[in-house]
């Protein structure tokens, strides 16, 4: 008995051992998304194939008016949910060029996200991924992790469907379900790629182009969008940089 | 104190537009990423804040009526990576500075990362300064 015991706690301890860690700062070094060289092909900033859409995904893809991208007007003419002041949601910040912090312990892994000084967590416990979550939507979804070898697998559901999933309008309904693959490639580097199962929206299941993520040296700051500064910004700058 | 607007279309710029950086609201598509306007004026108000720091410059024309631009400028945790500080621009300061012109044609325009003489000195000299195009959001 106390043998199997001690057997077990090893290897418990060696997968614990093997699991990477992700822990430190990073931040976008590549892949799509981006500008100039890095930028992404196709008609979302995750890279990829562009998203073969349903009836009601094109129609939600055509509403949507981004300040970026192929599709780009001037801020004030469009309608992102950001010039207001609205949370720009997990995949719209995964996919922003802004450093982030991973903190990892043994029953979560923790992301402390600059842009809008806001944290998600995934559960690496073992609990069951959930089919529903009563208390949803959140902006930020809710996670569940696993470690496969150096890859971290994360299925996230239950977000709200009124933020984007990038920069470029790209939309995804509230019963969309979402896998990143967080893939330690190397001591500094990490790549994410993203799966969307959203049958609402895209006809088939997408997956984005790969991102890499280098660490930092840089602390995880504050990029906060105070309504009363959005409101500043807009009425004095935005504004009239369109002649409104 | 001579104060003067120089409307220059600078060399083409060739690849500026890929190269510049969008800022979250998507300050690229509201001004002219192929034209530079150099303006000389007078700062009446600077706002060091998020989502962007604000510049407002009384600019005097060429007929002798003063127009008041307004510049859209990084955040502030860019503007330090350039080099600047909340200090950098206050009431009363003359400024010279190359923006992209706002293409709805108002008195408008972009800085990220733009050349801007405060006072005559660039205020960022000798500061490590990512050149725009290599910086980050």
């Amino acid at each position: 008995m106390r043998r199997a015991l001690l057997l077990g706690l090893i290897c418990v301890s060696s997968a614990l051992a093997q699991t990477p860690d992700l822990t430190g700062v990073w931040n976008r070094a590549g892949g799509a998304g981006g500008t100039g060289a890095n930028a992404a092909k196709g008609t979302t900033q995750w890279g990829g194939e562009t998203p073969s859409y349903t009836p009601e995904g094109l129609a939600r893809y055509n509403a949507n008016k981004p300040g970026k991208g192929p599709r780009q007007i001037p801020p004030a003419n469009g309608n992102d949910p950001l010039g207001e002041s609205n949370p720009p949601g997990l995949y719209r910040t995964l996919v922003y060029n802004r450093p982030f912090e991973f903190i990892q312990s043994k029953d979560k892994v923790t992301q402390l996200f600059e842009w809008a000084k806001i944290w998600r967590n995934i559960w690496t416990d073992g609990r069951p991924v959930p089919e529903d979550v009563a208390a949803g939507p959140y902006w930020y979804g809710y996670s569940v992790g696993k470690w496969e070898g150096d890859t971290l697998v994360v299925n996230t559901l239950a977000l709200d469907d009124r933020a984007w999933m990038d920069e470029w309008g790209t939309p995804f309904s509230g019963d969309a379900k979402f896998t990143e693959r967080w893939k330690k490639t190397g001591p500094d580097r990490i790549e994410l790629t993203i799966t969307v199962n959203d049958p609402a929206t895209f006809t088939k299941p997408w997956t984005s182009a790969p991102i890499t993520f280098a660490r930092q040296k840089e602390e995880v700051l504050e990029m906060i969008f105070a309504p009363m500064d959005e409101k500043v910004f807009n009425d004095r700058i935005r504004n009239p940089a369109a002649g409104k | 104190m001579k104060l003067s607007l120089r409307l220059a279309l600078l060399a083409t710029l060739l690849g500026l537009a890929a190269a510049s950086l969008p800022a979250h609201h998507g300050t690229a598509a509201s001004y002219d990423q192929h034209k530079v306007t150099t303006l000389q004026g007078t700062v009446s108000e600077f706002l060091w804040r998020n989502p962007h720091c604000a510049l407002f410059v009384d600019v005097k024309q060429p007929n002798g009526e003063t127009v008041s631009y307004s510049i859209e400028m990084y955040s502030p945790s860019l503007m330090v990576k350039q080099g600047y500080t909340r200090n950098v621009l206050k009431k009363g300061d003359t400024v010279e500075m190359d923006v992209h012109p706002s293409l709805a044609g108002s008195p408008s325009g972009e800085c990220l990362g733009c050349r801007l003489l405060v006072n005559g000195k660039d205020p960022a000299e000798g500061q490590a300064k990512q050149t725009k195009g290599k910086g980050k959001q």
